[in-house]
Protein backbone atom coordinates (compact mmCIF):
# COMPACT_ATOMS: atom_id res chain seq x y z
CA UNK A 1 0.00 0.00 0.00
CA UNK A 2 1.53 3.77 -1.21
CA UNK A 3 1.73 5.91 1.67
CA UNK A 4 -0.57 7.96 -0.55
CA UNK A 5 -3.43 5.61 -0.71
CA UNK A 6 -5.06 7.21 2.71
CA UNK A 7 -3.95 10.55 2.17
CA UNK A 8 -5.12 10.72 -1.86
CA UNK A 9 -8.27 9.44 -0.81
CA UNK A 10 -8.84 12.04 2.86
CA UNK A 11 -8.05 14.58 0.26
CA UNK A 12 -10.56 13.19 -2.69
CA UNK A 13 -13.14 13.65 0.02
CA UNK A 14 -12.49 17.12 0.43
CA UNK A 15 -12.28 18.22 -2.38
CA UNK A 16 -15.41 17.50 -3.30
CA UNK A 17 -16.61 19.85 -1.31
CA UNK A 18 -14.83 23.11 -2.86
CA UNK A 19 -17.31 24.86 -4.62
CA UNK A 20 -18.07 24.81 -8.34
CA UNK A 21 -19.03 27.19 -11.18
CA UNK A 22 -22.47 27.39 -10.32
CA UNK A 23 -21.78 28.76 -7.11
CA UNK A 24 -19.80 31.64 -8.20
CA UNK A 25 -22.99 32.53 -10.88
CA UNK A 26 -24.90 32.62 -8.21
CA UNK A 27 -23.16 34.68 -6.46
CA UNK A 28 -21.64 37.02 -8.91
CA UNK A 29 -25.70 37.59 -9.95
CA UNK A 30 -26.63 38.28 -6.38
CA UNK A 31 -26.16 42.61 -4.99
CA UNK A 32 -24.99 42.38 -2.00
CA UNK A 33 -22.67 40.23 0.12
CA UNK A 34 -25.89 38.74 1.83
CA UNK A 35 -26.73 35.81 -0.80
CA UNK A 36 -22.48 35.27 -0.53
CA UNK A 37 -22.72 35.24 3.55
CA UNK A 38 -26.05 32.93 4.01
CA UNK A 39 -24.36 30.49 0.85
CA UNK A 40 -20.81 30.22 2.72
CA UNK A 41 -22.86 29.51 6.31
CA UNK A 42 -24.31 26.84 4.81
CA UNK A 43 -21.04 25.15 3.25
CA UNK A 44 -17.71 23.76 4.64
CA UNK A 45 -16.73 27.76 5.39
CA UNK A 46 -19.54 27.12 8.58
CA UNK A 47 -18.10 26.68 11.68
CA UNK A 48 -14.99 29.37 10.50
CA UNK A 49 -17.26 31.99 9.56
CA UNK A 50 -20.18 31.91 12.71
CA UNK A 51 -17.00 32.47 14.33
CA UNK A 52 -15.77 35.49 12.59
CA UNK A 53 -18.73 36.79 12.50
CA UNK A 54 -19.71 36.72 16.10
CA UNK A 55 -18.62 40.26 16.02
CA UNK A 56 -20.04 41.96 13.21
CA UNK A 57 -21.00 41.08 9.99
CA UNK A 58 -17.97 43.17 7.82
CA UNK A 59 -16.25 42.34 4.91
CA UNK A 60 -13.21 42.21 7.22
CA UNK A 61 -14.56 39.83 9.58
CA UNK A 62 -16.13 37.34 6.75
CA UNK A 63 -12.47 37.38 5.21
CA UNK A 64 -10.88 36.49 8.84
CA UNK A 65 -13.29 33.53 8.93
CA UNK A 66 -12.19 32.32 5.19
CA UNK A 67 -8.74 33.14 6.08
CA UNK A 68 -9.12 30.68 9.26
CA UNK A 69 -10.80 28.06 7.24
CA UNK A 70 -8.09 28.06 4.81
CA UNK A 71 -5.27 27.81 7.55
CA UNK A 72 -7.17 25.23 9.58
CA UNK A 73 -7.44 22.76 6.13
CA UNK A 74 -3.99 23.16 5.32
CA UNK A 75 -3.20 22.09 8.65
CA UNK A 76 -5.62 19.44 8.02
CA UNK A 77 -3.49 17.98 5.16
CA UNK A 78 -0.25 18.29 6.67
CA UNK A 79 -1.61 16.40 9.61
CA UNK A 80 -3.34 13.44 7.33
CA UNK A 81 -0.08 13.48 5.18
CA UNK A 82 2.70 10.88 5.54
CA UNK A 83 6.81 11.59 6.11
CA UNK A 84 7.02 11.01 2.24
CA UNK A 85 4.04 13.65 1.24
CA UNK A 86 4.81 15.04 4.27
CA UNK A 87 8.38 16.70 3.08
CA UNK A 88 7.15 17.24 -0.18
CA UNK A 89 4.28 19.27 0.62
CA UNK A 90 5.90 21.34 3.24
CA UNK A 91 8.49 22.64 0.23
CA UNK A 92 4.92 24.07 -1.39
CA UNK A 93 4.25 25.43 2.44
CA UNK A 94 7.58 27.58 2.95
CA UNK A 95 6.99 29.77 0.24
CA UNK A 96 4.20 31.42 2.46
CA UNK A 97 6.70 31.14 5.23
CA UNK A 98 9.59 32.85 3.48
CA UNK A 99 7.07 35.72 2.39
CA UNK A 100 6.14 35.93 5.73
CA UNK A 101 9.71 36.11 7.11
CA UNK A 102 10.11 39.07 4.87
CA UNK A 103 7.03 40.62 6.22
CA UNK A 104 8.38 40.86 9.71
CA UNK A 105 11.19 41.83 8.28
CA UNK A 106 10.21 44.79 6.33
CA UNK A 107 8.27 45.31 9.45
CA UNK A 108 11.33 45.56 11.82
CA UNK A 109 12.97 47.95 9.03
CA UNK A 110 10.64 50.19 9.80
CA UNK A 111 9.83 49.95 12.94
CA UNK A 112 6.37 48.45 13.51
CA UNK A 113 4.79 47.03 16.10
CA UNK A 114 3.98 43.89 16.50
CA UNK A 115 0.85 44.10 16.30
CA UNK A 116 1.02 46.10 13.66
CA UNK A 117 3.85 43.27 11.76
CA UNK A 118 1.03 40.52 12.46
CA UNK A 119 -1.35 42.46 10.15
CA UNK A 120 0.59 41.71 7.32
CA UNK A 121 1.54 38.06 7.65
CA UNK A 122 -0.40 35.09 6.22
CA UNK A 123 0.22 32.17 8.03
CA UNK A 124 -0.63 29.50 5.70
CA UNK A 125 2.32 27.67 6.10
CA UNK A 126 4.69 25.75 8.29
CA UNK A 127 4.90 28.52 10.20
CA UNK A 128 1.42 28.53 12.27
CA UNK A 129 0.22 31.51 13.97
CA UNK A 130 2.44 30.90 17.27
CA UNK A 131 5.32 31.05 15.55
CA UNK A 132 4.91 33.76 13.57
CA UNK A 133 4.19 36.15 17.21
CA UNK A 134 7.10 34.41 18.12
CA UNK A 135 9.30 35.41 15.53
CA UNK A 136 7.44 39.37 15.56
CA UNK A 137 8.66 39.70 19.19
CA UNK A 138 12.03 39.55 18.08
CA UNK A 139 14.45 42.57 18.43
CA UNK A 140 16.06 42.39 15.23
CA UNK A 141 16.33 40.57 11.68
CA UNK A 142 19.39 38.52 13.27
CA UNK A 143 17.62 37.53 16.09
CA UNK A 144 13.98 36.44 13.95
CA UNK A 145 16.68 33.78 11.68
CA UNK A 146 18.45 32.73 14.96
CA UNK A 147 14.98 31.87 16.49
CA UNK A 148 14.55 30.36 12.80
CA UNK A 149 18.19 28.15 13.12
CA UNK A 150 16.45 27.10 17.05
CA UNK A 151 13.24 25.50 15.37
CA UNK A 152 14.90 23.75 12.72
CA UNK A 153 13.75 25.83 9.48
CA UNK A 154 15.87 24.99 6.54
CA UNK A 155 18.56 27.10 4.86
CA UNK A 156 18.64 29.48 7.50
CA UNK A 157 22.34 29.01 6.81
CA UNK A 158 21.91 30.86 3.79
CA UNK A 159 19.27 33.52 5.38
CA UNK A 160 22.02 34.20 8.16
CA UNK A 161 24.71 34.92 5.32
CA UNK A 162 22.30 37.52 3.41
CA UNK A 163 21.50 39.28 6.30
CA UNK A 164 25.22 39.80 7.48
CA UNK A 165 25.63 41.19 4.19
CA UNK A 166 22.53 43.20 3.88
CA UNK A 167 22.76 44.72 7.77
CA UNK A 168 19.47 46.31 8.26
CA UNK A 169 19.36 49.42 5.17
CA UNK A 170 15.56 50.18 4.97
CA UNK A 171 15.45 50.63 1.17
CA UNK A 172 17.59 47.69 0.57
CA UNK A 173 15.30 45.37 -1.69
CA UNK A 174 18.38 42.93 -2.17
CA UNK A 175 17.78 41.28 0.78
CA UNK A 176 14.18 40.32 -0.54
CA UNK A 177 15.35 38.93 -3.93
CA UNK A 178 18.18 36.70 -1.62
CA UNK A 179 15.51 35.32 -0.11
CA UNK A 180 13.84 33.90 -2.68
CA UNK A 181 16.93 33.07 -4.35
CA UNK A 182 17.39 30.69 -1.34
CA UNK A 183 14.03 29.49 -1.04
CA UNK A 184 13.69 28.23 -4.51
CA UNK A 185 17.46 26.78 -4.82
CA UNK A 186 16.61 24.91 -1.65
CA UNK A 187 13.13 23.79 -2.70
CA UNK A 188 14.41 22.67 -6.44
CA UNK A 189 17.52 20.84 -4.55
CA UNK A 190 15.03 18.89 -2.53
CA UNK A 191 12.68 17.66 -5.34
CA UNK A 192 13.97 14.92 -7.57
CA UNK A 193 14.05 14.79 -11.31
CA UNK A 194 13.64 11.14 -11.34
CA UNK A 195 10.67 10.44 -9.47
CA UNK A 196 7.57 11.38 -11.55
CA UNK A 197 5.79 13.25 -8.64
CA UNK A 198 8.26 15.08 -7.31
CA UNK A 199 9.40 15.86 -10.74
CA UNK A 200 6.05 17.51 -11.34
CA UNK A 201 6.09 18.93 -8.04
CA UNK A 202 9.54 20.61 -9.27
CA UNK A 203 7.92 21.76 -12.69
CA UNK A 204 5.79 23.94 -10.80
CA UNK A 205 8.14 25.12 -8.13
CA UNK A 206 10.02 26.31 -11.82
CA UNK A 207 6.66 27.56 -12.92
CA UNK A 208 6.07 29.70 -9.68
CA UNK A 209 10.40 31.22 -10.05
CA UNK A 210 9.36 31.67 -13.62
CA UNK A 211 6.59 33.83 -12.23
CA UNK A 212 8.52 35.94 -10.12
CA UNK A 213 11.07 36.66 -12.37
CA UNK A 214 8.71 37.46 -15.16
CA UNK A 215 7.09 40.28 -12.92
CA UNK A 216 10.71 42.27 -12.37
CA UNK A 217 11.63 42.05 -16.07
CA UNK A 218 8.30 43.19 -16.99
CA UNK A 219 8.20 45.67 -14.41
CA UNK A 220 11.56 46.89 -15.96
CA UNK A 221 10.03 46.99 -19.68
CA UNK A 222 7.11 49.34 -18.27
CA UNK A 223 9.24 51.62 -16.42
CA UNK A 224 11.11 52.08 -19.78
CA UNK A 225 8.04 52.62 -21.22
CA UNK A 226 7.16 55.58 -19.08
CA UNK A 227 10.76 57.01 -19.91
CA UNK A 228 12.77 55.66 -16.93
CA UNK A 229 15.69 53.83 -16.89
CA UNK A 230 15.43 50.90 -14.13
CA UNK A 231 17.98 48.73 -12.40
CA UNK A 232 19.19 45.76 -14.21
CA UNK A 233 17.27 42.80 -13.51
CA UNK A 234 19.17 39.49 -11.80
CA UNK A 235 16.54 36.65 -12.60
CA UNK A 236 17.02 34.47 -10.02
CA UNK A 237 17.95 30.81 -11.84
CA UNK A 238 16.30 27.26 -11.87
CA UNK A 239 13.11 28.38 -13.66
CA UNK A 240 11.82 26.89 -16.53
CA UNK A 241 12.07 30.59 -18.83
CA UNK A 242 15.88 30.50 -19.75
CA UNK A 243 17.71 33.36 -18.80
CA UNK A 244 18.48 34.32 -21.86
CA UNK A 245 14.51 34.90 -23.04
CA UNK A 246 14.05 36.82 -19.69
CA UNK A 247 17.29 38.98 -20.93
CA UNK A 248 15.32 39.12 -24.58
CA UNK A 249 12.39 40.23 -22.43
CA UNK A 250 14.06 42.60 -20.55
CA UNK A 251 15.68 44.44 -23.78
CA UNK A 252 11.97 44.67 -25.42
CA UNK A 253 10.70 48.53 -25.74
CA UNK A 254 7.55 48.11 -24.63
CA UNK A 255 5.50 45.73 -23.00
CA UNK A 256 3.69 44.74 -26.35
CA UNK A 257 7.03 43.00 -28.26
CA UNK A 258 7.87 41.59 -24.60
CA UNK A 259 4.32 39.43 -24.43
CA UNK A 260 5.50 38.30 -28.10
CA UNK A 261 8.90 36.86 -26.75
CA UNK A 262 6.73 35.45 -24.21
CA UNK A 263 4.58 33.95 -26.44
CA UNK A 264 7.30 31.73 -27.51
CA UNK A 265 7.26 29.87 -23.73
CA UNK A 266 4.74 27.94 -21.91
CA UNK A 267 2.65 31.04 -21.26
CA UNK A 268 1.64 31.47 -24.44
CA UNK A 269 -2.21 30.66 -23.81
CA UNK A 270 -2.01 33.38 -21.05
CA UNK A 271 -0.68 36.16 -23.31
CA UNK A 272 -3.60 34.77 -25.33
CA UNK A 273 -6.21 35.04 -23.21
CA UNK A 274 -4.94 38.58 -21.85
CA UNK A 275 -3.78 40.51 -23.95
CA UNK A 276 -6.78 42.28 -25.32
CA UNK A 277 -7.68 43.13 -22.06
CA UNK A 278 -4.31 44.22 -21.76
CA UNK A 279 -4.71 46.40 -24.81
CA UNK A 280 -8.01 48.14 -23.91
CA UNK A 281 -6.21 48.98 -20.36
CA UNK A 282 -2.71 48.99 -20.81
CA UNK A 283 -1.33 48.34 -17.53
CA UNK A 284 1.08 45.87 -16.73
CA UNK A 285 -1.38 44.71 -13.15
CA UNK A 286 -4.42 43.33 -16.27
CA UNK A 287 -1.50 41.00 -17.63
CA UNK A 288 0.02 40.05 -14.74
CA UNK A 289 -3.33 38.83 -13.38
CA UNK A 290 -3.02 36.15 -16.77
CA UNK A 291 0.17 34.86 -16.04
CA UNK A 292 -0.61 34.40 -12.43
CA UNK A 293 -3.74 32.21 -13.31
CA UNK A 294 -1.16 30.49 -15.55
CA UNK A 295 0.63 29.54 -12.70
CA UNK A 296 -2.56 28.74 -10.51
CA UNK A 297 -3.97 26.73 -12.88
CA UNK A 298 -0.86 24.60 -13.29
CA UNK A 299 -0.77 23.92 -9.71
CA UNK A 300 -4.84 23.05 -9.56
CA UNK A 301 -4.09 20.94 -12.86
CA UNK A 302 -1.76 18.72 -10.63
CA UNK A 303 -4.73 16.86 -9.09
CA UNK A 304 -5.33 15.14 -12.17
CA UNK A 305 -1.93 15.47 -13.38
CA UNK A 306 -0.48 12.68 -10.53
CA UNK A 307 -3.88 10.93 -9.24
CA UNK A 308 -1.91 8.48 -7.35
CA UNK A 309 0.81 10.68 -6.12
CA UNK A 310 1.79 13.64 -4.59
CA UNK A 311 -0.29 15.98 -7.08
CA UNK A 312 -3.22 15.08 -5.24
CA UNK A 313 -2.24 17.16 -2.51
CA UNK A 314 -0.36 19.45 -4.29
CA UNK A 315 -3.48 19.96 -6.65
CA UNK A 316 -5.63 20.33 -3.70
CA UNK A 317 -3.81 23.22 -1.94
CA UNK A 318 -4.01 25.06 -5.06
CA UNK A 319 -7.90 24.62 -5.54
CA UNK A 320 -8.78 25.70 -2.19
CA UNK A 321 -6.23 28.38 -1.91
CA UNK A 322 -7.66 29.73 -5.79
CA UNK A 323 -11.44 28.98 -4.14
CA UNK A 324 -10.28 31.32 -1.56
CA UNK A 325 -8.56 34.18 -3.75
CA UNK A 326 -12.05 33.82 -5.69
CA UNK A 327 -13.87 34.13 -2.22
CA UNK A 328 -11.67 37.23 -1.71
CA UNK A 329 -12.49 39.26 -4.87
CA UNK A 330 -16.24 38.55 -5.00
CA UNK A 331 -16.47 39.69 -1.50
CA UNK A 332 -14.43 42.46 -1.93
CA UNK A 333 -16.17 43.54 -4.88
CA UNK A 334 -19.80 42.86 -3.96
CA UNK A 335 -18.85 45.09 -0.98
CA UNK A 336 -17.51 47.93 -3.51
CA UNK A 337 -20.42 47.52 -5.94
CA UNK A 338 -17.58 46.27 -8.77
CA UNK A 339 -19.82 45.18 -11.77
CA UNK A 340 -20.08 41.42 -12.23
CA UNK A 341 -18.00 40.78 -15.36
CA UNK A 342 -15.19 42.96 -14.34
CA UNK A 343 -15.18 40.71 -11.24
CA UNK A 344 -15.89 37.20 -13.64
CA UNK A 345 -12.51 38.57 -15.59
CA UNK A 346 -10.52 38.59 -12.00
CA UNK A 347 -12.06 35.02 -11.01
CA UNK A 348 -10.44 31.79 -12.10
CA UNK A 349 -12.76 28.90 -11.63
CA UNK A 350 -11.49 25.41 -12.06
CA UNK A 351 -13.87 23.05 -14.37
CA UNK A 352 -14.52 19.61 -12.93
CA UNK A 353 -15.18 20.73 -9.50
CA UNK A 354 -18.25 19.14 -7.83
CA UNK A 355 -18.70 16.44 -10.19
CA UNK B 1 -31.06 107.61 15.82
CA UNK B 2 -28.63 108.12 18.87
CA UNK B 3 -28.42 111.54 21.03
CA UNK B 4 -26.81 114.15 19.46
CA UNK B 5 -26.13 117.28 20.84
CA UNK B 6 -26.66 119.96 17.97
CA UNK B 7 -24.16 122.02 17.85
CA UNK B 8 -21.42 123.65 15.23
CA UNK B 9 -18.25 121.34 17.11
CA UNK B 10 -20.68 118.33 16.63
CA UNK B 11 -21.17 119.61 13.03
CA UNK B 12 -17.42 119.66 12.57
CA UNK B 13 -17.05 116.20 14.06
CA UNK B 14 -19.74 114.84 12.03
CA UNK B 15 -18.52 115.79 8.76
CA UNK B 16 -15.15 114.89 9.55
CA UNK B 17 -16.70 111.17 10.39
CA UNK B 18 -18.51 110.81 6.94
CA UNK B 19 -14.87 112.13 5.06
CA UNK B 20 -13.31 109.05 7.14
CA UNK B 21 -15.93 106.22 6.87
CA UNK B 22 -15.99 107.38 2.96
CA UNK B 23 -12.30 107.06 2.43
CA UNK B 24 -12.65 103.60 4.66
CA UNK B 25 -15.03 102.63 2.30
CA UNK B 26 -13.48 103.07 -0.52
CA UNK B 27 -10.16 101.58 0.55
CA UNK B 28 -12.27 98.57 1.86
CA UNK B 29 -13.94 98.49 -1.60
CA UNK B 30 -9.94 98.46 -3.41
CA UNK B 31 -9.09 96.10 -0.82
CA UNK B 32 -12.48 93.41 -2.04
CA UNK B 33 -11.54 94.06 -5.80
CA UNK B 34 -8.18 92.76 -4.77
CA UNK B 35 -9.36 90.11 -3.10
CA UNK B 36 -12.08 89.33 -5.62
CA UNK B 37 -9.09 89.09 -8.37
CA UNK B 38 -6.77 86.68 -6.15
CA UNK B 39 -9.83 84.38 -5.54
CA UNK B 40 -10.68 84.15 -9.20
CA UNK B 41 -7.04 83.62 -10.12
CA UNK B 42 -6.89 81.20 -7.46
CA UNK B 43 -10.09 79.49 -8.40
CA UNK B 44 -8.66 78.93 -12.06
CA UNK B 45 -6.08 76.94 -11.25
CA UNK B 46 -7.37 75.43 -8.18
CA UNK B 47 -10.50 73.56 -10.33
CA UNK B 48 -8.11 71.99 -12.70
CA UNK B 49 -6.23 70.85 -10.52
CA UNK B 50 -8.95 69.45 -7.85
CA UNK B 51 -10.48 67.83 -11.23
CA UNK B 52 -7.01 66.08 -11.88
CA UNK B 53 -7.04 65.18 -8.06
CA UNK B 54 -10.58 63.84 -7.96
CA UNK B 55 -10.10 61.58 -10.99
CA UNK B 56 -6.33 60.53 -9.44
CA UNK B 57 -8.17 59.56 -6.13
CA UNK B 58 -10.80 57.55 -8.44
CA UNK B 59 -8.25 55.67 -9.80
CA UNK B 60 -5.99 55.34 -6.93
CA UNK B 61 -8.92 53.46 -4.77
CA UNK B 62 -9.82 51.00 -7.78
CA UNK B 63 -6.60 49.59 -7.79
CA UNK B 64 -6.51 49.76 -4.09
CA UNK B 65 -9.93 48.01 -3.91
CA UNK B 66 -8.36 45.05 -6.84
CA UNK B 67 -5.19 45.01 -5.04
CA UNK B 68 -7.37 44.38 -1.46
CA UNK B 69 -9.20 41.60 -3.40
CA UNK B 70 -7.04 39.53 -5.35
CA UNK B 71 -3.33 40.52 -3.11
CA UNK B 72 -5.38 40.53 0.38
CA UNK B 73 -5.01 42.75 2.92
CA UNK B 74 -1.99 41.46 4.57
CA UNK B 75 0.22 41.50 1.85
CA UNK B 76 -0.97 45.33 0.94
CA UNK B 77 -0.05 46.06 5.26
CA UNK B 78 3.13 44.52 4.73
CA UNK B 79 4.26 45.97 1.54
CA UNK B 80 2.90 49.10 2.99
CA UNK B 81 5.36 49.39 6.22
CA UNK B 82 7.73 48.84 3.56
CA UNK B 83 7.22 51.73 1.39
CA UNK B 84 6.72 54.18 4.37
CA UNK B 85 7.96 57.48 4.19
CA UNK B 86 7.73 61.02 5.48
CA UNK B 87 6.17 64.23 3.42
CA UNK B 88 8.06 66.85 4.18
CA UNK B 89 6.49 70.25 3.66
CA UNK B 90 7.36 73.94 4.13
CA UNK B 91 4.52 76.00 5.34
CA UNK B 92 4.90 79.92 4.60
CA UNK B 93 2.78 82.85 5.58
CA UNK B 94 1.80 85.43 2.54
CA UNK B 95 -0.21 88.54 3.52
CA UNK B 96 -2.82 89.68 0.55
CA UNK B 97 -4.27 92.88 2.09
CA UNK B 98 -4.53 91.63 5.18
CA UNK B 99 -5.70 88.30 4.72
CA UNK B 100 -3.08 85.79 5.99
CA UNK B 101 -2.77 82.68 3.76
CA UNK B 102 -0.33 79.42 4.17
CA UNK B 103 2.09 78.74 0.76
CA UNK B 104 3.24 75.17 1.00
CA UNK B 105 6.26 74.27 -0.54
CA UNK B 106 7.69 70.37 -1.32
CA UNK B 107 10.23 68.49 -2.77
CA UNK B 108 7.67 65.81 -2.67
CA UNK B 109 7.48 63.66 -5.94
CA UNK B 110 6.23 60.27 -7.14
CA UNK B 111 8.96 57.65 -6.36
CA UNK B 112 9.81 55.48 -9.30
CA UNK B 113 9.35 51.78 -8.06
CA UNK B 114 12.45 50.65 -7.49
CA UNK B 115 12.69 53.60 -4.85
CA UNK B 116 9.52 52.20 -2.88
CA UNK B 117 11.53 49.25 -0.22
CA UNK B 118 10.29 46.71 -2.15
CA UNK B 119 10.62 44.32 -5.31
CA UNK B 120 8.77 43.24 -7.90
CA UNK B 121 10.00 39.91 -7.43
CA UNK B 122 7.79 39.89 -4.11
CA UNK B 123 5.14 42.38 -5.09
CA UNK B 124 2.45 42.09 -7.85
CA UNK B 125 2.01 45.11 -10.08
CA UNK B 126 -1.61 45.53 -8.86
CA UNK B 127 0.06 46.57 -5.51
CA UNK B 128 2.87 48.72 -7.21
CA UNK B 129 -0.05 50.56 -9.74
CA UNK B 130 -1.54 51.15 -6.49
CA UNK B 131 1.25 52.86 -4.46
CA UNK B 132 1.99 54.68 -7.28
CA UNK B 133 -1.42 56.33 -7.72
CA UNK B 134 -1.60 57.30 -4.30
CA UNK B 135 1.48 58.99 -3.96
CA UNK B 136 -0.18 61.02 -6.97
CA UNK B 137 -2.59 61.80 -4.78
CA UNK B 138 -0.52 62.74 -2.39
CA UNK B 139 1.00 65.26 -5.34
CA UNK B 140 -1.89 66.73 -5.93
CA UNK B 141 -2.90 66.92 -2.40
CA UNK B 142 0.03 69.09 -1.64
CA UNK B 143 -1.03 71.54 -4.22
CA UNK B 144 -4.75 71.07 -3.99
CA UNK B 145 -4.45 72.14 -0.11
CA UNK B 146 -3.14 75.04 0.68
CA UNK B 147 -4.60 76.37 -2.70
CA UNK B 148 -8.08 75.24 -0.69
CA UNK B 149 -6.74 77.40 2.24
CA UNK B 150 -6.30 80.28 0.50
CA UNK B 151 -9.65 80.46 -1.46
CA UNK B 152 -11.38 79.72 2.20
CA UNK B 153 -9.56 82.49 3.62
CA UNK B 154 -9.66 84.68 0.52
CA UNK B 155 -13.86 83.84 0.66
CA UNK B 156 -13.83 84.79 4.21
CA UNK B 157 -12.18 88.22 4.01
CA UNK B 158 -14.18 88.69 0.79
CA UNK B 159 -17.18 88.18 2.80
CA UNK B 160 -15.70 90.21 6.21
CA UNK B 161 -14.69 93.48 3.44
CA UNK B 162 -18.17 93.04 2.32
CA UNK B 163 -19.47 93.40 5.30
CA UNK B 164 -17.82 95.93 6.61
CA UNK B 165 -18.11 98.00 3.22
CA UNK B 166 -22.36 97.40 4.05
CA UNK B 167 -21.38 98.16 7.47
CA UNK B 168 -20.20 101.68 6.05
CA UNK B 169 -22.55 102.47 3.03
CA UNK B 170 -25.93 101.11 4.23
CA UNK B 171 -25.34 101.90 7.97
CA UNK B 172 -23.04 104.30 9.32
CA UNK B 173 -22.68 107.09 6.69
CA UNK B 174 -26.38 107.08 6.34
CA UNK B 175 -26.71 107.69 10.33
CA UNK B 176 -24.13 110.42 10.13
CA UNK B 177 -25.85 112.21 7.74
CA UNK B 178 -28.97 111.95 9.23
CA UNK B 179 -27.27 113.25 12.29
CA UNK B 180 -25.89 116.15 10.07
CA UNK B 181 -29.01 117.05 8.76
CA UNK B 182 -30.66 117.01 12.13
CA UNK B 183 -27.98 118.93 13.60
CA UNK B 184 -28.01 121.92 10.27
CA UNK B 185 -31.75 121.66 10.94
CA UNK B 186 -31.58 122.79 14.43
CA UNK B 187 -28.70 124.97 13.53
CA UNK B 188 -30.48 126.54 10.89
CA UNK B 189 -33.90 126.40 13.42
CA UNK B 190 -31.65 128.48 15.81
CA UNK B 191 -30.09 130.62 13.90
CA UNK B 192 -33.59 131.62 12.43
CA UNK B 193 -35.13 132.05 16.07
CA UNK B 194 -31.77 134.03 16.58
CA UNK B 195 -32.48 136.40 13.70
CA UNK B 196 -36.07 136.77 14.11
CA UNK B 197 -35.36 137.59 18.27
CA UNK B 198 -32.54 139.92 17.02
CA UNK B 199 -35.34 141.77 14.24
CA UNK B 200 -37.97 141.56 17.13
CA UNK B 201 -35.24 143.14 19.12
CA UNK B 202 -34.22 145.66 16.58
CA UNK B 203 -37.91 146.78 15.89
CA UNK B 204 -38.25 147.31 19.16
CA UNK B 205 -35.62 149.15 19.70
CA UNK B 206 -36.66 151.29 16.95
CA UNK B 207 -39.92 151.81 17.48
CA UNK B 208 -38.95 152.83 20.64
CA UNK B 209 -35.91 155.44 19.72
CA UNK B 210 -38.73 156.84 17.24
CA UNK B 211 -41.72 156.53 19.86
CA UNK B 212 -41.22 158.80 22.59
CA UNK B 213 -40.94 157.37 25.77
CA UNK B 214 -44.84 158.07 27.87
CA UNK B 215 -42.52 158.27 30.22
CA UNK B 216 -40.08 161.13 29.33
CA UNK B 217 -43.40 163.06 27.66
CA UNK B 218 -43.23 166.52 28.67
CA UNK B 219 -44.73 167.39 31.52
CA UNK B 220 -48.03 169.81 31.69
CA UNK B 221 -47.57 172.86 32.93
CA UNK B 222 -47.92 172.94 36.97
CA UNK B 223 -46.94 169.15 36.75
CA UNK B 224 -43.26 168.36 37.95
CA UNK B 225 -41.57 165.79 36.49
CA UNK B 226 -40.14 163.29 39.42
Amino acid sequence: MSEYDYLNARIKGMHSGLLDREFYEQILASESTAPLIDALLSSSYGPHLRDALERNRSSASIERGLRRNLFDTFEKVRTLAPPTPRRLLSIQFRKWDIENILAIIRGKAAGLLPEDTLTGVFPAGELGDVELEELVAEDNTKAVIDALTAWSFPFTFELKKVVREHPGQRDDTSIEVEFMRIFYAWALDNLSVRDQGQSLLRDHIRGQLDLANLKSVLWAVSQKEIGRRPDAVFPIPGGRITTRTLSRIEQSSSLEMSFEILAESYFRRAIDRGILTFGEARRLAVMERFLEIEIIEAGCKMFRADPLGIGVPIGYIWRKYNEFMNLRILLRSKSFGKPAPATREELFVVEGIGN
Amino acid sequence: MEQVSPTRTELLTRRAQIRLAEQGAEMLRSKREVLIREFLKELKDFSSQRDKMRSAVVKAIQSLLTAIAIDGTETLCSVASATRQPVTVELKKQNIWGASVINVKSDYSVRPSEARGYTPYTVSARIDEAAGRFEQVIDHAIHVAPAEHKLAVLAEHIRKTSRRVNALEQRLLPSLREQIRFIRNTLDQREREDTFRLKRLKRKKTRSMTEPDPENKPVASGQTQM
